[in-house]
């Protein structure tokens, strides 16, 4: 199961199956470097199991540096997912791919 | 009625004169202005004072008070905001962690040399638009990623630039030693263009970020687009005040993409 979890306007999903073989955790050290040191390892993995989900998100600044430095020198665990309301209907009715 | 007879109307139309000058403070303060200006103020033959122009502009942030006005998003705009500038409005509605501001410029969508606009902070932006104009390029809309935007809101700034359909190139425009961290800059735009730019290969694309934290800004930018499918230059502060090679190399790059794509 992945981890997911949300800060205020994005949702961060970790596949955490992918994180015991990942040598730098890269996204650990980025999390104290550009936001607020949410990340932490928790048996080998990325979580923020230790706050609440109101701590994570009144904490979490989205800096986007963990999903950044997993391409880069992780394992591609990361991905964030941020909406852009109305966005996706504008693509439609312009017929935008 | 000391004001109007300090500023020397004539007795006979001092109430007069007094009786508008109190209804302008009046609408001034119902209606969370910032300015209420009444120019020409006229004495007609008939001896009646009326309004022969004016002009009301409301304080934006006062905008959500006032329903009864109809006002959709409360900025200047040239016409009826257009479906893009909704989706801009989106970004900023609700979110104040510093700017997000993104609007059409042209509602032309036929001609060539539109260039995808994202500059950082107002100054820069005047910089970079005569930078495309010196080369003949225009930009199709404004944005303004400033005052310390976390990454996120500067990712769906990039993303609602770059979803325009007749744009030839992408320009970053960081002409001002900006004071804030660009990284958050360089994990956004990294993140956008590697959504977009496989969906538009060979796409131009000019980025000039400098500011506090440049040397590790630019880094992620040139590592995190290095095998990314785009026709890309960076730079840096050495660039930030030579706006006409940013302009030239932004039409250079069109060109080979205009050359290359056949049109």
């Amino acid at each position: 199961m992945p981890t997911e979890f949300e800060e205020r306007t994005i949702k961060v999903i970790i596949d955490t199956n992918k994180c015991p073989d990942c040598v730098s955790q890269a996204c650990i050290e980025a999390c104290k470097v550009y936001s607020r040191g949410l990340l932490q390892l928790d048996d080998g993995k990325p979580s923020v199991s230790h706050l609440s989900s109101e701590e994570v998100r009144r904490r979490g600044t989205e800096c986007l540096a963990c999903e950044y430095e997993c391409w880069q020198r992780g394992n591609n665990a990361i991905r964030i997912e941020i909406p852009i309301k109305g966005l996706d209907d504008y693509l439609k009715k312009r017929n935008i791919k | 009625m000391d004001l109007a007879s300090s500023a020397g109307i004539p007795n006979e139309l001092l109430r007069e004169v007094a009786g508008v000058i109190s209804k302008v403070v009046e609408v001034f303060k119902k209606r969370d202005c910032n300015i209420v200006e009444i120019n020409p103020l006229i004495l007609t033959r008939e001896g009646r004072v009326i309004a022969g122009d004016c002009r009301m502009g409301i304080d934006d942030n006062s905008g959500f008070r006032h329903p009864e006005m109809g006002i959709t998003i409360p900025r200047e705009f040239p016409w009826e905001p257009s479906d893009f500038d909704m989706v801009g409005w989106g970004i900023e509605e609700t979110d104040l962690r510093g700017s997000g501001f993104v609007m059409k410029m042209s509602l032309d969508e036929r001609s060539s040399g539109f260039i995808g606009f994202h500059a950082i902070g107002g100054g820069a932006a005047m910089i970079g638009m005569d930078a495309l104009s010196r080369v003949g390029l225009k930009p199709a809309n404004f944005a303004d990623t400033s005052g310390n935007p976390v990454a996120s809101k500067i990712y769906r700034v990039a993303k609602v630039v770059l979803s325009q359909p007749n744009i030839e190139g992408y320009l970053l425009a960081g002409f001002l030693i900006a004071n804030q961290e660009q990284w958050h800059h360089a994990h956004a735009v990294v993140k956008a263009l590697r959504e977009e730019l496989p969906k538009r290969p060979g796409f131009p694309c000019v980025l000039l970020l400098a500011g506090n934290k440049e040397e590790e800004s630019l880094q992620i930018v040139r590592e995190g687009l290095e095998n990314v499918p785009g026709r890309i230059e960076i730079y840096g502060s050495e660039r930030v005040e030579d706006s006409d090679f940013i302009g030239e190399r932004m039409l250079a790059l069109v060109e080979e993409y205009r050359k290359e794509k056949g049109t």
